[in-house]
């Protein structure tokens, strides 16, 4: 499947690992990394602490898709990198959050 | 830490395992050790069995779906059929029996039982023997000696039950041998925990075996019709049992209201028991054919303001 067509596919799809998925793209905008260092990461920028199992279920379900694609192992920890599909799909989900923050805010302002 | 990771790592299924394994255990190593991250790793690897797909697409989620509708289907049909027998059972004795052979609407709900259950055990032998036959060929070709034992644990299970049940009739049978009351509630309590314990580990030597095998695609898809009319089967059964409890009710109050039951108990309460247990077993089938029926590509999720912003 072209990366194209994937990039056209919801988040919504990934169901509970909606939301690791989008703190592991986020994460891999920043430059490839194998799983710790994304823990790591995540937990940094997001203050969310995801679990091995959870990580490796969302970071299984990125890679079919075509959003992220394994690098040559470092010894035994193997970095992952964001492909184009990726991004364009990071992209439109923060630019969808982005709006509905947006959104969220102005009606709270007019509260 | 390394030990307990590879024990884990079995948790998940052999094609995710063989993708992720070093890299997972790594990740392991560097992650401190705590209940917390094994809970999170058991849910991965529930996870990975019900939806882990392969790049190379070997394990389909459509297969996997036909697959888990096709074991789902056969565990509700025993539990069903465990229901089933404790019916038998409780409407053996002779005032059941006559009410079947003299009344007409008690008559007719049994018949239709018996029916249903026919109907829905020959689906079961047309839609799980090939497939049964299949995993066998799989295994031997395979020399997946392990599984292929599994195949031992239905007979075996059998033969032991039957050896207790013949030590049990023949030790109950001489009444004129006072015997302490434990000893008397421990024979037929034994009697039906190891018809349980042997249902449940054939139930589920068959159901691994299924899981664990290269069955073709096209026998799990043949298998939907039989499930299908299995559980309509099972439906049968159930609709039956709830009309023979009213039917025995109205043509016999006494018999229904008194300890005529499973194990001398109450004959209501045994009743409501059996139908809670069945519609439990026909709605686990129900559910599992719907999920199962999906065609591929169907899902389920309805996009929402959340989930549009991958929320």
């Amino acid at each position: 499947m072209c990366e194209e067509m994937l990039v056209t596919e919801n988040m919504s799809d990934l169901g509970h690992f909606s939301d690791p998925s989008l703190l592991i793209l986020s994460s891999l905008a920043a430059g490839p990394k194998h799983g710790y260092a994304m823990m790591e990461d995540i937990e940094a920028f997001a203050q969310v602490r995801l679990g091995p199992g959870t990580l490796y279920g969302a970071l299984a379900r990125l890679e079919q898709r075509g959003w992220i694609a394994p690098l040559p192992a470092d010894e035994r920890r193997r970095p992952y990198r964001l492909t184009a599909a990726g991004a364009a799909a990071l992209r439109e989900q923060l630019t969808s959050l982005e709006k509905m923050a947006s959104l969220g805010l102005r009606r709270l302002a007019e509260l | 830490m390394k030990t307990y990771g590879t024990w884990l790592l079995r948790l998940y299924p052999q094609a995710w395992r063989a993708r992720y394994e070093e890299e997972f255990l790594a990740l392991l190593d560097a992650c401190p050790f705590s209940l917390w991250t094994i809970w999170d790793v058991c849910l991965g690897a529930i996870d990975a069995r019900l939806h882990f797909t392969d790049v190379t697409g070997r394990m389909l989620p459509f297969m996997n779906r036909l697959r888990a509708a096709s074991i789902t289907v056969f565990c509700a049909y025993i539990s069903l059929v465990v229901a089933g027998l404790a019916y038998g059972k409780m409407v053996e004795y002779d005032d059941f029996q006559n009410l079947i052979n003299n009344d007409p609407q008690v008559r007719f709900s049994y018949y239709a039982l018996y029916t249903g259950a026919i109907i829905a055990l020959l689906a079961v032998l047309v839609g799980g023997l090939p497939i049964a036959w299949a995993a066998a060929r799989y295994a031997y070709a395979n020399r997946r000696w392990r599984l292929l034992s599994l195949f031992a644990v239905p007979p075996v299970s059998f033969v032991i039950w039957m050896g207790y049940t013949l030590i049990a009739v023949s030790r109950m049978a001489d009444n004129h041998v006072p015997r302490p009351l434990p000893e008397r509630l421990l024979l037929p309590g034994a009697f039906i925990g190891l018809f349980l314990l042997a249902a449940i580990a054939s139930t589920a030597a068959v159901s691994i075996i299924v899981q664990r095998s290269e069955v073709s695609e096209k026998l799990f898809r043949f298998a939907r019709i039989p499930a299908v009319i299995t559980t309509l089967g099972m439906a049968l059964v159930l609709v039956s049992i709830i009309f023979w409890g009213i039917a025995t009710r109205a043509a016999d109050p006494a018999l229904f209201s008194e300890n005529n039951g499973i194990l001398a108990t109450n004959t209501t309460l045994s009743w409501v028991g059996i139908i809670v247990a069945m519609a439990l077993a026909v709605a686990i089938a129900a559910f599992a054919l719907i999920r199962g029926l999906r065609r591929p590509g169907d899902t389920s999720v309805t996009p929402t303001l959340a989930g549009q912003a991958g929320m």
